[in-house]
Formats: structure tokens, C-alpha cells, sequence
């Protein structure tokens, strides 16, 4: 078996998808938006619209049309003044879900695209249950049509048929996918973003998303072969075929190859998480060896994605 | 371990491994490796590349054995040599020095440095021919013995019993050391073994040159191309030793009943004290003690000068003189001589005779001064004849002693510087030659003098402002002191230094103990009944010599010193004395380097010649040459 071979066949279930119950642990979790955001329609979610919510947000001068059921006729009565009170109306959060199916993927023990559906899966049975709206987007592959306007629990079905047909396959199209997304009239909400980032470009998607609304969050999906390859079998005189793009690379690995590797690696970590968080969003980086379970209670509840 | 040719080696090293990592660059086949991203790889490489240029150069046992098996052709190339026996096929010749200094005692064992050099030349003749796993060889070698000639003891033979029996035989001599034509021989012999052939059909074969280093004549040859020459030392380098340097006898001239010996020594290193035994016919006539002189000449040696007697001798003697002492060499602690009966001064004159000079000679009370009136009555058989320069013209002196006065006749070697005679005083004198000593010249002052310049080989005895005033010389046959002016046109016949001169030049003209004193090396050229035989007797010898129709007959060169004695039939024996007084033989300290112009071959200090290993270096790189082509099937 070569270096990053995949050893694991693919899943055919949503019970392989995520194994060990792990989609009944997640009931009582939901996907937080840490700012208010604009829905579609009113749901369980604070949105920035003033109006017909329960929660007060403010007085404002009355004008002629308002609805005389929001006057605040105590204050008329103190100060014989015309206000209106204004309402925080709560609408419905639209989680969207966006799984890099690139070839780059499909690589590595355990499998990035697995990981990537396996989390996708997870996410999205949170935010279903949780009622809010779903979208699910792949990012080049072999996907099945998007899915939009998934809500309640019963989704789940549809949405692992989904991530089970989907292939990864070829470059990946995040730029375009983002803009598409972000262009939508859809309500805004929390974009996740499964990808392990390895084109550039991840740092620029985020910044359009964050720009049309959209709290985003990257996760970062890298398998042990990328984050350590001298531990994980590589050596020798090789010849580095990229999955994705033309050409290839010949190296010997030694001592000081491995290091450079690790540098650069480092670099480029730092690079990302910085420039994700300069265009607003959050990046968590995701080892594919780790516990589902720890990544989905400890990662990114501490992470702020979950609760 | 040496090399023979370590250029060739490293220039083969330079011009291979190089291409070889070059190739290894080239031709490394890469294990296509799909990866998720090439990005990071590429990025890093860029980061090695500026830091580290052989970071794709991998550890890799082939490689490694590949870079050996050059190593060691290389190694093979620089010929490496190392205690054992030859090549096989390799001519080797053993050069044995048995010169003089070869009969030092001085290895602490009680064994002469010779049985030492016969060991070695042993131990080699073992090593070649003796066989073995590792090191036998199949080649064939000679065994030269030098001294003074070269001796070839063995021609070359690959038979061990042959060769040494012939180094077994191989015997000391006194002779001094002269290498060059045991090299000559040496050289001739490994260029061309075919006597048919008068090209040469060999290799040059390699020479192992077994002696104490003292080899004077070897320091101005060249080691020829492709030559190799071993050198095996034996001997002490810092011995000590006492060795006759000088050794004469003269009689006095007045009274020639008396006789003195004149002794040279030369003491080297920490020579001990000793005595010194002269005898006389066998009877001891005297003793001296003598020490090293603390003024040495250099820091090895000293030298000392004596005079043993006078002591009265009528009649002709052996004389024996012995240096009771423990050193080094006892084979030179001996030295003898023969003086020949006294002999009354004869002196012929050819006249005209100035009355001075003939008062003068007569001073010296010779035992027959005969007057004769022209050259042509001239006669042998004297001690030495007086000439009147004027006398002589342009003729050549006969053979014999003579004293020249009023001009230097032709033949000398001795020209005028002008004809023009001018007053002269004398500037300096050679005062240390026998015939100026102790002849006082300072208030000597010619009235007309001629000068004259002599060339090399003719002393200048006197020297006026512009140049030679009287001479001395000894061209073949002939000794001769010449006045180049007219010692009556000068007040010197009126001065005690004339008579000194005339006394001090009858002496070294007629002193005659060389006629029978020789050197180790030198031919005995002997007289006696034509057509007849004379046995001729010596240390460890007694020969045959014939005469031929003219009584002459030869016997040498001599080998050892000691005395020898010719006795032919019905008369009585002639004695001659052979003497080790060659300073350079009897010198002993042993040298570390063998020094040629242009190289010095350095000692071989184990004793035994260092032999090429090329073959077992080639025979591990096919060795190798398998483990990795093992090494390449299993992977």
C-alpha cells in the first residue's frame, strides 16, 4: 500500500457514515451564531430586523403608519410624545454546509472526505434538529445537486443520502460555490466550510462569505500523512504525483527534508488562521485520526461552533 | 604501508567519484508517490536547496559500496606495498653491503653488522620464496655483494636454497663502499635477462639494498623512472669507535737508523680511552695511551695526530701498530707497515753546481754526492738529482725525484707569469707541507725572480707579490721541488732556512714507504723472476701469482687489510702492508635515509621489504562487487 493510500472502504450507510450512535449523542446540541442574523422567515433565532419580536429593542420617534399597537402610550402619557417601541424580531438560522470534494480529499488514513462527510453529517442532524434551515453545497467532486431549505430532524435522511453519494473527484470549485452562497437571497446564517485548504484561496472565499453576512467557519480537515509524513511512512527517493494538478516533485526524504516540511506546514497554518480571521471567520484545524465524539464535544463546542 | 604510485591513485579518485554521485543523481529511480498537495514539498525543497546541495543524496548501502569499490581501485592504483613478499613474477635484487664498516660490532649481540645484513637478505629470501597463503610470489632474485666492486653472488634464480647458500657465502672485506657499480650492475641485470637480446626485455626489477647507509658515491645518482629501490638499515647510528686515519714512517735523513711513525686516528661518538702498542718485528717497542680529543671536528668525529718514536731500526721491519680498545670495529684498531732497510742519501747533481748549494747538500752528509756535467749523463738509481733550470731547456724530467733550482722546468704544470725578472720578497709560504717546515723565509729577498702561477695539483711552497716562487709537485713518476729563481741572486744560501729547505726536500724526496703501503681496493702490482710463480700469502689467503716476461705479475683488488708477503723461491720474502685509512669507511655511523640527488630513500625500519597488496585490494572489490550485487537483487 503507497503512502496516503486509503485503506478504508467507503461508507454505504449513514450508519458507517457515523458509527457508534454517533448521531443519537447529538441531540441536545445546537449550532450557535454568535451575532444576530437575518433569516428568511421568523424562527428561533435573534435576527437583525426590528419588529414584530418579543424582545424590546429600542424607542424611536413614531411616524404616520406605524402600528399604534407598538406606541408606548406610558411615555405619550410623561411626556406627551409619540414613540414607538421597536422589537428585535427572531427569525430561523440557515446553517450552510460546504464539503470539499476535491481530489485531495479522497487521500490520506483516515480518508479526509470521509472525515469531511462524517462531520458534515453531524452538523448538519445538529442544525436540523435544532430547526434551523440547511444547506449542504459541494466544492468540486462528483456531488449530487445541492441541497437547500432542509429543516427538522427528519432531513437527516436526505442529507446523509446526499454526503453518501457524494465523490470527490478532481479540483475543487470553493471560490465559485462561496459566490454562489454568498450571492443567494437566502436568509444568512453560519457557512461551514469542510476543507483541508491545501489550494489556495480558502482565506478569500471566507472574506466574500463574511462580507455577504455569513459567520464562517473552516474547518480544516488534515490527515496524519500531511501533518506528520515521516512518521507516517514516507521515505526514500520519491517522485510526488499531485492528485489534483499536473506535474510532480522528486525528493529524497531525510532528516532535513521533514523539517522543512514542518516549517512550511506551520507556516502555512498560521498564514490561514490569520487571514480567516482577518476576513471574520474562525478556523479550527482537524486532525482525521481524532474521536468524532472529541471533535464534536470538545473541538468545537470549546471552539464556539457547538453547545 | 606505502605507496608506489600514490599520484596515479588520487588522480583516479578525483576523476571517478565525482561522475559517480553525478550518476547516482542521474539515474536514481523515484517511487511515483501520489500526494494530496505538492505544494508544501515544493516549497520546502525551495528551503533545502539554498542550504543543503546534496540533501537529495540519501544514505544508500549501494552507493556506498559503489564509492568503496572505487576507493579501492583507486587504492590499487596507488600500488600499496606492505610487509610480505613480492608480486608474483617480481625481480628482486638483494644488494649486500659487506665494505669495511660492514665488520662493526656494534648491535649489542657480539654480531658483525654484515651477519646482520646476511640475516635480513635471509629473512627476505624467506619472505620471497618461502611460499604461504597470503604472500608467495614466483619471482626470481639476485644477490649482489658491494664493497668496493660489485660481486655478483647469485644470478637471478627462484631457488631459496640457491640464493641462500649464496648469501651465506658472502664474506667481509676492508674495501670502502661504492655503491654505483653494484647499481650499474644491478641495473643492466634487471633491464635485460636475456644475454641473446640486446634490448632490454625486462621490467625494472626492485632493489633491496641491505647496509649501514654509509655510501659516499651514491649521492650523486638519480633513482631512475620506474625504479624502486628498498632500503634495509642496519647498524647504530651514533657508534663508538676508534679507526687509523694516517699511517707513515720516515727516517731520519741524517741518520736514516732512525725511524718515526706518523699516526692518524679518528675517534667517533664516545670513543673510550685506549693505548697504542707499536711493535716491531712482533716485539712491542712502545706504548700510548690516548683519549678523544674534547675539540672535535664536527659533532661525530675527532681527529689526532701522533708521532710514535724515533726509534732506531738497521735494517728493514715489519711494523705493527695495534689500538688496545674496546669499540665498535676491532677489525680497524690495526694498521702495519714495512720499511724497507735504511737507505743513505745518494744524491746526484748535474753541474753547474753553485759551492752554496753543494756545502748545503753536503751538510746533509749523503752517502754518495756525484757531480755529472750535462743532463745527458744524467743517471738513475739516485735519490734525487739536483737540476740547474738552464740546464734543462725544454726537456721533460726524467722519471725520479729531482730538485729544479733557477726555473720550473716543462711538464709541471707550472707557467710563467713574466719573463721579466724583477726583486721580490716572499709573501707567504705553505708552511704545513714537509718541505717548508720549519723553514724561515722572512728575511729572504731575491734579486731577480721570475714568477710563475702553477695549476691545480702543483703546491705553491712560495709565493712572491705576483705569484709562485717555488713549487711542488708530483706529476706520474716523478716528485720534484722547483726554485723558479736563482738562490744565488738571493741572499737565501746566506739564511739557516736554506739548509732547513735543502734537508726537509732530500727528506720527501727520498722518503720511499709508499712503495709498498696499500689500500683495500687497490691492485697488487708486484715484480719478480719473469716466467716464474710467487706465492703471495695474506689474512686467510695464500695465492700463486705468475710473472710475466717483463717480471710483472698483479694480484687484487685486495680485499681485506693486513699484512701480505711474496715469497718467491730462493729469496726472501717481500712484505706489504694493506691499511683501513679511508675516514669515510671508517666512520660508522649508520644512516637513517639512503640519499641519491634529487630523493632519499628512507629506511625500511622492520627490516623486511614492504610488497604490493594491489592484488588483495582487487580481489575485495569483486568481493564487494558481489555483496551489492546481492544487495541489488534482494531490493
Amino acid at each position: 500500500m503507497r503512502f496516503g493510500e486509503t485503506r478504508d472502504p467507503a461508507p454505504t450507510t449513514m450508519e458507517e457514515l457515523a458509527p457508534g450512535g454517533l448521531l443519537a449523542k447529538l441531540s441536545r446540541m445546537d449550532v450557535v451564531a454568535r451575532r444576530a442574523v437575518r433569516g428568511a422567515r421568523s424562527g428561533e433565532r435573534r435576527s437583525r430586523k426590528r419588529g414584530g419580536g418579543l424582545e424590546f429593542s429600542e424607542h424611536r420617534d413614531y411616524e404616520p403608519g406605524d402600528d399604534l399597537r407598538f406606541v408606548d402610550w406610558n411615555v405619550f402619557a410623561r411626556l406627551d410624545r409619540l414613540v414607538t417601541k421597536v422589537f428585535i424580531e427572531e427569525e430561523d438560522l440557515t446553517v450552510a454546509l460546504l464539503v470539499d470534494a476535491s481530489a485531495s480529499m479522497d487521500w490520506g488514513n483516515p480518508n479526509k472526505f470521509l472525515f469531511a462527510r462524517r462531520m458534515g453529517l453531524c452538523l448538519g442532524v445538529v442544525a436540523l434538529r435544532a430547526g434551523h434551515r440547511l444547506r449542504v453545497h459541494g466544492l468540486g467532486g462528483m456531488c449530487p445537486p445541492d441541497l437547500a431549505g432542509l429543516r427538522g430532524g427528519s432531513r437527516a435522511l436526505p442529507l446523509s443520502r446526499w454526503l453518501l453519494d457524494a465523490r470527490a473527484n478532481g479540483g475543487s470549485d470553493l471560490a465559485e460555490t462561496v459566490g454562489r452562497v454568498s450571492g443567494g437571497r437566502q436568509g444568512r446564517g453560519v457557512l461551514i466550510l469542510l476543507s483541508d485548504c491545501l489550494e489556495d484561496g480558502a482565506a478569500a472565499a471566507v472574506q466574500r462569505a463574511a462580507s455577504s453576512g455569513w459567520e464562517t467557519w473552516v474547518l480544516r480537515t488534515l490527515c496524519p500523512e500531511e501533518l506528520n509524513p515521516g512518521a507516517n511512512g514516507l521515505a526514500g527517493d520519491l517522485r510526488l504525483e499531485d492528485v489534483e494538478q499536473e506535474g510532480a516533485v522528486e525528493i529524497t526524504v531525510n532528516r532535513s527534508l521533514l523539517n522543512a516540511y514542518h516549517t512550511r506546514l506551520n507556516a502555512d497554518r498560521s498564514r490561514l488562521e490569520s487571514d480567516v480571521r482577518r476576513a471574520g471567520g474562525r478556523l479550527v484545524e482537524l486532525d482525521t485520526s481524532l474521536d468524532p465524539e472529541l471533535v464534536l464535544f470538545e473541538l468545537l463546542r470549546r471552539g464556539g461552533l457547538l453547545r | 604501508m606505502n605507496f608506489l604510485s600514490p599520484i596515479a591513485g588520487l588522480l583516479m579518485a578525483a576523476a571517478v567519484l565525482p561522475p559517480l554521485l553525478l550518476l547516482w543523481f542521474l539515474k536514481l529511480r523515484r517511487a511515483r508517490t501520489p500526494v494530496s498537495s505538492q505544494r508544501l514539498w515544493k516549497e520546502a525543497i525551495e528551503d533545502m536547496r539554498a542550504n543543503a546541495p546534496f540533501q537529495r543524496l540519501r544514505w544508500r548501502w549501494l552507493l556506498v559500496l559503489q564509492i568503496v569499490i572505487l576507493l579501492l581501485i583507486a587504492l590499487a592504483i596507488s600500488r600499496p606495498r606492505v610487509q610480505g613478499a613480492g608480486e608474483p613474477g617480481q625481480r628482486t635484487i638483494l644488494l649486500i653491503d659487506n665494505s669495511g664498516s660492514m665488520q662493526a660490532v656494534d648491535t649489542g649481540d657480539g654480531r658483525t653488522r654484515l651477519e646482520h645484513a646476511k640475516d635480513v637478505a635471509l629473512a627476505r629470501i624467506d619472505a620471497l620464496h618461502g611460499g604461504g597463503a597470503l604472500f608467495s610470489a614466483s619471482g626470481e632474485t639476485m644477490v649482489l655483494s658491494f664493497s668496493g666492486d660489485a660481486v655478483v653472488e647469485c644470478r637471478f634464480t627462484s631457488s631459496a636454497a640457491e640464493l641462500r647458500r649464496s648469501i651465506e657465502e658472502i664474506t667481509p672485506t676492508d674495501q670502502s663502499t661504492r655503491a654505483v657499480p653494484a647499481l650499474r650492475l644491478a641495473r643492466a641485470y634487471a633491464t635485460n635477462t636475456d644475454p641473446e637480446s640486446p634490448w632490454p626485455v625486462g621490467g625494472p626489477a626492485v632493489i633491496e639494498c641491505i647496509s649501514d647507509g654509509r655510501i659516499p658515491d651514491l649521492a650523486d645518482r638519480f633513482l631512475e623512472a620506474g625504479e624502486s629501490l628498498v632500503y634495509h638499515r642496519v647498524g647504530s647510528a651514533d657508534p663508538e669507535n676508534w679507526s687509523f686515519s694516517v699511517v707513515a714512517a720516515d727516517r731520519d735523513v741524517r741518520d736514516p737508523r732512525q725511524v718515526r711513525v706518523l699516526i692518524g686516528l679518528v675517534a667517533e661518538g664516545d670513543a673510550r680511552d685506549g693505548e697504542l702498542v707499536l711493535r716491531v718485528d712482533g716485539g712491542v717497542v712502545g706504548t700510548r695511551t690516548i683519549s678523544a680529543p674534547g675539540d672535535a671536528d664536527d659533532e661525530s668525529f675527532a681527529r689526532l695526530d701522533l708521532v710514535l718514536g724515533p726509534f732506531t731500526l738497521d735494517a728493514g721491519a715489519n711494523v705493527e701498530v695495534e689500538l688496545l680498545v674496546s669499540d665498535a670495529n676491532p677489525a680497524d684498531n690495526v694498521v702495519w707497515l714495512e720499511i724497507p732497510p735504511p737507505n743513505p742519501l745518494r744524491v746526484q747533481a748535474i753541474a753547474p753546481v753553485p759551492d752554496l748549494i753543494r756545502f748545503g747538500l753536503e751538510s746533509l752528509d749523503p752517502a754518495s754526492f756525484d757531480v755529472v756535467d750535462s743532463p745527458e749523463a744524467f743517471q738513475p738509481g739516485y735519490d734525487f738529482t739536483v737540476w740547474p733550470a738552464e740546464s734543462l731547456g725544454d726537456m721533460i724530467l726524467p722519471e725520479g725525484r729531482h730538485l729544479v733550482l733557477g726555473g720550473v722546468p716543462s711538464g709541471l704544470g707550472v707557467s710563467q707569469v713574466s719573463e721579466q725578472a724583477a726583486p721580490a720578497v716572499v709573501m707567504a709560504t705553505e708552511a704545513l707541507h714537509p718541505v717548508m717546515r720549519g723553514v724561515g723565509v722572512g728575511r729572504l729577498e731575491i734579486l731577480n725572480a721570475q714568477t710563475w702561477k702553477g695549476s691545480r695539483g702543483v703546491t705553491e711552497l712560495m709565493s712572491g707579490p705576483s705569484g709562485g716562487l717555488v713549487f711542488a709537485a708530483e706529476p706520474v713518476g716523478r716528485r720534484v721541488v722547483a726554485v723558479g729563481f736563482d738562490p744565488m741572486e738571493s741572499n737565501w744560501p746566506a739564511l739557516p732556512g736554506f739548509v732547513a729547505f735543502l734537508a726537509n726536500t732530500a727528506s720527501w724526496l727520498s722518503e720511499v714507504p709508499e712503495a709498498n703501503a696499500f689500500e683495500p681496493g687497490d691492485v697488487l702490482r708486484l715484480q719478480g723472476t719473469p716466467g716464474a710463480n710467487a706465492m703471495l700469502s695474506g689474512p686467510g689467503l695464500e695465492v700463486e701469482i705468475p710473472f710475466d716476461l717483463d717480471g710483472m705479475g698483479q694480484f687484487g683488488p685486495l680485499r681485506t687489510a693486513g699484512r701480505y708477503a711474496l715469497q718467491s723461491s730462493g729469496q726472501r720474502a717481500t712484505g706489504y702492508a694493506v691499511n683501513r685509512t679511508d675516514v669515510e669507511e671508517n666512520l660508522l655511523g649508520s644512516s637513517e635515509v639512503l640519499q641519491l640527488r634529487g630523493s632519499a630513500i628512507n629506511e625500511d625500519a622492520s627490516g623486511s621489504a614492504k610488497q604490493s597488496i594491489r592484488v588483495w585490494i582487487l580481489l575485495v572489490v569483486l568481493s564487494v562487487l558481489a555483496a551489492e550485487w546481492w544487495l541489488w537483487r534482494r531490493s
